[in-house]
């Protein structure tokens, strides 16, 4: 046989061997066992069933779902943990907790999530031991910013607790907004354990003190506390430019211009009650107004609002004209208006817990 | 000297020649006028490059002569030469080639008379070497040498004569090969393309001095060398058009040539042969009993569970010279394996994977006395360097599968690097890349239990065994009465190992620390074997002395122990009877213990935290010691019938014992001995008239004291009132491997060219080739435990399996196509379907969980996570939820699930044997 010869038959025979294209059956893969909408329909849907509180609800820039604080309830530990809660609601599509074994020992908690544009991830995650007998204030607590994609590696921002920028001490930060690219607005909090009653077991207050801007632009973060912000308990950013807050013991909502300094009262609802859990999206303003509330000055404290939930009111900022989006008697607090301003998911309290519905805005 | 003493002429005693590279030639010249041997006659082998001469009664032997086909030329001046080109050589036998030379006054043609060896009577055959050629294992369904060298008399897998594993050594063309480091745990780590393959054989009786590190087998392997034209073949087989069901996602391709380089005299055969399967590993296990298992779906495949297999082999054959001949060897294999683990059934990313590479490259260079020569003299010097590296663990990334199992890439492994710098510092902290695992919220049942997911185990399992060995033999003839075989060998090896378990954890209190190993050992060996022939009685003796030294550094193992040494005599006798040939064996065996018993080691055995193995650098040799007698007899001239008697002695034995008063740690020792006494029985027709048949049968009792710190409790215990020993220690029980009855059936057919009927002339089933294997096996023994796993229930292995049978075939119709040759060919393994049981769950000595157990464990998990599961989570499933409220919760609506769960975990699936595989082939050779 000749080389060349040679050579053709096995090219050949090289293309009689390969395989075309055939497709094999592949090993069964699991299916999704878990439902993808939440039960029952209507303007109120009930989203979350969990024995323990889920809190703090916090939408993504896109509206696509939203983030908020979990109680695992089957975890000895009773960690909280940051769940993701598709738009519609369901089932939970992502998790981000403590899971280092050596954490088991202690609470962990992951709460006041707020995503940026650009995928950044900012909470505040605390942690307090197991161990009875242990103090009530957890061990440490730190504001931090990750990113989404990996949410555990963090850069820590601030310690609490602190000395806030006003000079008042700091135990820890809710409602954390951003504001731009490189600025967070958080409110101040102090955190307190005062006894409902005469022997009951110490009930965790946290009030608001003051807002902080923290820029993080540069090496070091830098906080200041925004003007006309004392007593501030929510607070809500609308644009890179406008701050919209609720104080305690306060009917009234301000607008803050960054730009110009410039503080106004956007609107009061008077005799309806506190104002707190501002949010404004467009000339939809919706704030959670009287209810359960109630704000006072505890000796060796200081001044505290207790908050227990209230009725969700929305206002026509163009006309002050004031809806209840809630029905009568159930008291729902710390609103997320999703970025359209048609739906809203609160926190509703029943009890000694609380769930997460989500709410048609008329 | 009478033909019974021609068939003897150079009487090696079958046994001492086994696993050799080669085999003889032996006969005698005689005047073909007078009938008188011709002395000084010249046997020239393939133009003179091997040979010898005939002494005064005309009797030759050439020996050493490679397995495969030769050219021979006898000459002597004043006689017309004779050649004849196509001799068949096959290792550890002698092919006798009687001629007569006519004196060239007289004008006739001279006489060839080619003998066939007789493979039954000569003893010159080793009783039982067991040899399948690499066509043979061409045309079985076999795959790999070790499924054919399986199908032996006393093979239990690569199990021999009930030896465990890594109890048989690998001869490659001559160079002994072990994986040192942990053959009796793990593989080899090079596999023989069977396409570059001249034979295999398994000598499992008293085997030369010359080898060694074995005390159960050999297995020998001789490759081909590139031969004087060039041939080769191209295969490509599959069982993807099979409908589903039938289809494992195989894929196996191989090309292999082999032919002359030049006209030189060098050869060079190469092999590419690649293999992979979507299940590596499949199962014929029942189906689930749960409906919502996604098992139903496509029970015979699992995920993870597939495997990929690239070997390459190539080898280059140079004379050099008139007298040396020098050949070049390389292999290299990489076996790579997703592992299904039913913990991760749901979560697969995060089930383990590994990875076994093995490197070969080897020299040989063969010097051979010419022809003429009255003391023909052979001088065999090799060199080898083994390179073996495992990687066990969890993935960086999940491969990407390009081609059927294939992913053509290589896999990387968290805590990699980690391992292969043996960092056992680092190593003391949580190893990046490792989260924790959690309960699985991914299962159709949703509970926390049973299954894992988030992370994987952290298991960091790597090692690397590095061999360089150096090899000489010299085989020198004395006349006929008398051959003497020196020889000696020297392996520099380097042992590294590293291992870490729950990698996602600091080492602590309930952690156990890395343990890494770097040592190299040195292992030599020297023999000396002598064969003496007295009319028809032939004598074997022959004295190997070994000797190992661990080398483990003070820092791993302590103090320096030194080398251990062992001197190991062999003898055999062997006559010929009438019709009939006796042989009787005596050797004693030494092999080193793996070298992974001398060092430390942290492991974690899923059902604690995990536990630590102290190693031992004092550890000896593991010896045996064997008698056989061997009985072979010719009923016909095509049957044949060999009878192996055989006890063997087993002392040294490595075992575990316990190391203080921890539980969880142990050490290894050589502290059990035992006795293996059985039966061989082999009844062949040889396949003439278009058919052949094989029947082994083995009658065998395998037993061993059993020593085992993890499972003491139960197996020494002593009488509450008189306080005697009730079941001590040094009792022997079954071997893992000590099955009684085996039968192996193996029948091949051929139908001729032109027969049966024919469709538009052509003869449809001309050429047809059929081969079948049936292999039936009573029962392995197994030991019955307690749910933890560390309590004997009854005495060791005291149980036995159910008997297993199957039957595979493969069929080939052979085509010619345009000028081109090849074949079509469906083989099927276990065509039966038959569900062999080849493993039980410990605790309940069934492959299946019992109801109350299952319960048990169902209610055991729901107390440890009675928490009700709210719609939100991923593990809330709305048929649970039997009220409606949104939540699932309590006892009725939890245990449910939780006793689904439990029954899908611990549904058995890997304690049954492969099911019905087929796979078409087609195949082309030049």
């Amino acid at each position: 046989m000749s080389h060349r010869t040679w050579r053709w038959r096995q090219l050949a025979l090289l293309a009689a061997v390969v395989p075309v294209g055939c497709t094999h059956d592949g090993p069964f893969v699991p299916s999704v066992y878990s439902p993808g909408v939440p039960p029952g329909g209507g303007a109120f849907v009930r989203l979350t069933y969990n024995a323990g509180a889920d809190l703090a609800p916090s939408w993504l820039p896109d509206g696509s779902g939203f983030f908020y604080t979990t109680e695992r309830y089957d975890r000895p530990d009773r960690d909280r943990c940051l769940a993701l809660l598709p738009a519609a609601g369901g089932t939970i599509a992502r998790e981000i907790c403590n899971r280092i074994p050596a954490a088991d020992d202690s609470v962990d908690a992951f709460a006041a999530a707020t995503v940026a544009p650009d995928g950044r991830l900012a909470y505040v995650r605390a942690s307090a031991p197991l161990d009875v007998g242990r103090p009530l204030a957890p061990r440490f607590t730190e504001l931090v910013v990750a990113t989404l994609t990996d949410p555990h590696r963090l850069t820590a921002l601030q310690s609490f607790p602190r000395v806030g920028p006003s000079g008042r001490g700091h135990d820890g930060a809710a409602q954390l907004r951003w504001l731009g690219d490189s600025t967070l607005v958080y409110v101040g909090q102090r955190v307190a354990y005062v006894p409902s009653c005469f022997r009951c077991p110490p009930d965790t207050i946290p009030s608001g003190l003051e807002l902080v801007r923290l820029a993080i632009g540069g090496a070091v973060p830098v906080a200041s506390m925004l003007p006309g912000s004392d007593q501030a308990s929510s607070v809500a950013v609308t644009g890179g430019d406008t701050v919209w807050f609720t104080v305690n013991g306060d009917s009234r909502v301000f607008r803050l211009v960054l730009s110009t300094d410039s503080l106004a009262v956007v609107h009061d609802f008077g005799s309806g009650g506190v104002a707190r859990d501002v949010q404004v999206v467009g000339n939809t303003l919706l704030a959670v107004v009287g209810g359960n509330v109630s704000f006072f000055d505890e000796p060796a404290v200081g001044l505290l609002q207790r908050d227990g939930g209230g009725p969700i009111i929305a206002v026509d900022l163009s006309t002050g004209t004031e809806t209840v989006v809630t029905p009568v008697g159930l008291l729902f607090r710390r609103i997320a208006l999703d970025p359209s301003g048609t739906r809203l998911v609160a926190e509703l309290v029943t009890g000694a817990t609380t769930d997460l519905w989500l709410v048609e805005v008329p | 000297m009478r033909p019974i003493a021609i068939v003897l002429l150079t009487a090696l005693v079958g046994a001492p020649l086994a696993a050799q590279t080669g085999g003889a030639i032996a006969g005698r010249v005689r005047d073909a006028v007078t009938g008188q041997g011709i002395a000084g006659a010249t046997i020239a082998v393939d133009g003179g490059r091997q040979g010898g001469g005939t002494d005064t009664s005309g009797n030759f032997r050439v020996r050493e002569v490679r397995s495969g086909w030769h050219r021979v030329l006898v000459a002597r001046i004043g006689y017309r030469p004779v050649s004849h080109d196509s001799v068949l050589v096959r290792s550890g036998e002698t092919i006798t080639l009687n001629v007569l030379l006519q004196p060239l006054a007289l004008q006739i043609e001279s006489v060839t008379v080619v003998a066939a060896p007789d493979r039954v009577l000569d003893p010159m055959a080793p009783q039982d070497l067991q040899r399948i050629t690499g066509d043979e294992i061409r045309r079985l369904p076999v795959t790999t040498v070790e499924e054919a060298v399986a199908l032996s008399a006393g093979a239990v897998g690569e199990s021999y004569r009930g030896g465990r594993l890594g109890q048989q050594s690998f001869v490659l063309d001559g160079l002994g090969v072990k994986n040192q480091l942990d053959a009796s745990t793990g593989s080899l780590g090079l596999r023989i393309p069977p396409d570059i393959l001249t034979e295999a054989s398994l000598v499992t009786n008293g085997f030369s001095a010359r080898y060694g590190q074995a005390i159960s087998g050999l297995v020998n392997v001789v490759t081909k060398d590139g031969g004087e034209r060039w041939e080769g073949r191209v295969a490509y087989e599959t069982d993807r058009p099979l409908p589903e069901g039938w289809d494992y996602g195989i894929d196996r391709m191989l090309i292999s040539g082999a032919g002359p380089l030049g006209r030189s005299g060098a050869g060079i055969a190469a092999v590419l042969d690649f293999a992979g399967r979507l299940d590596a590993d499949p199962v014929n296990a029942p189906l689930p009993s749960e409906a919502r298992d996604p098992r139903n779906a496509n029970p015979s495949l699992l995920p993870h569970n597939s495997g990929e297999r690239y070997d390459a082999a190539l080898k280059l054959t140079m004379p050099l010279g008139g007298r040396q001949t020098l050949r070049l060897f390389g292999l290299n294999s990489v076996e790579q394996r997703l592992l299904f683990d039913a913990a991760y059934k749901y979560d697969p990313a995060f089930a383990p994977a590994q990875r076994v590479r093995g490197t070969l490259l080897a020299g040989h260079l063969q010097h051979t006395s010419g022809p003429g020569a009255l003391n023909p003299l052979t001088i065999d010097l090799r060199a080898g360097y083994f390179d073996r590296a495992f990687q066990r663990g969890a993935l960086a990334e999940q491969p990407t599968e390009r081609f059927g199992a294939f992913t053509f890439e290589t896999f990387h492994f968290l805590g990699e690097d980690l391992a292969q710098r043996q960092d056992t510092i680092a190593a003391q902290g949580a190893v990046p890349g490792f989260e924790a695992p959690d309960w699985s919220d991914r299962s159709p049942w949703g509970v926390p239990g049973f299954f894992l997911g988030f992370g994987p185990r952290g298991e960091i399992a790597w090692n690397r065994f590095r061999e360089l060995r150096t090899q000489l033999d010299v085989t020198l003839g004395s006349g006929h009465d008398a051959d003497f075989y020196l020889g000696g060998e020297i392996a520099r090896q380097q042992v590294q190992t590293f291992q870490r378990a729950f990698a996602f954890l600091p080492v602590d209190s309930t952690i156990p620390p890395p343990t890494a190993s770097d040592f190299r050992p040195v292992s030599a060996a020297a023999y000396a074997e002598t064969q003496l022939r007295v009319e028809d009685l032939a004598f074997t003796m022959g004295l190997r002395y070994d000797q190992f030294d661990g080398r483990v550094p003070p820092a791993i193992g302590g103090r320096r122990f030194g080398a251990q040494r062992s001197l190991n005599p062999r003898l055999a006798v062997s006559t010929v009877l009438k019709g009939a040939t006796f042989v009787a064996t005596w050797g004693r065996f030494s092999q080193t213990p793996d070298f992974q018993y001398l060092v430390d080691a942290a492991f974690d055995d899923t059902t604690r935290t995990g536990r630590f193995r102290r190693g031992n650098p004092s550890l000896g040799f593991e010896d045996a010691t064997q008698y056989e007698f061997s009985l072979r007899l010719r009923p016909t001239d095509v049957t044949s019938l060999r009878a192996n008697l055989y006890i063997k002695r087993l002392d040294g034995l490595v075992a575990s014992v316990p190391l203080g008063l921890d539980p969880d740690s142990s050490i290894f020792g050589n502290a059990d001995f035992g006795t293996v006494k059985g039966v061989e029985l082999i009844f062949e027709r040889e396949a003439t008239g278009g058919w052949g048949v094989r029947v082994a049968y083995t009658l065998q009792g395998a037993t061993a004291t059993a020593t085992d710190a993890f499972g003491l409790l139960r197996r020494i215990r002593f009488d509450s009132l008189v306080g005697d020993t009730i079941n001590p220690a040094r009792v022997e029980f079954p071997l893992d491997y000590d099955r009684r009855h085996s039968i192996t059936v193996v029948g091949q057919a051929r139908v001729s060219d032109e027969a049966g009927p024919r469709l538009l002339g052509w003869p449809v089933f001309g050429g047809l080739e059929a081969a079948a294997i049936f292999h039936y096996g009573s029962g392995l023994p197994f030991s019955r435990t307690n749910t933890a796993g560390d309590t004997l229930i009854g005495l060791p292995n005291s149980h036995r399996l159910p008997s297993e049978f199957s039957l595979d075939a493969l069929i080939r119709r052979p085509i010619r196509l345009a000028g081109l040759t090849g074949g079509v060919y469906l083989d099927v393994r276990n065509i039966l379907n038959r569900r062999n049981t080849v493993a039980v769950r410990r605790d309940t000595g069934q492959p299946e969980l019992t109801d109350a157990t299952l319960q048990a464990i169902a209610q055991q998990a729901y107390q440890d996570h009675p928490e009700g599961i709210p719609y939100e989570s991923p593990r809330y499933r709305q048929w649970a939820d039997l009220d409606g409220n949104g939540l699932v919760e309590g006892p009725g609506e939890l245990l449910p699930l939780y006793l689904s769960a439990a029954r899908d975990f611990a549904q058995p699936l890997f304690y049954f044997a492969a099911p019905r595989v087929l796979r078409l082939g087609v195949e082309l050779t030049f």
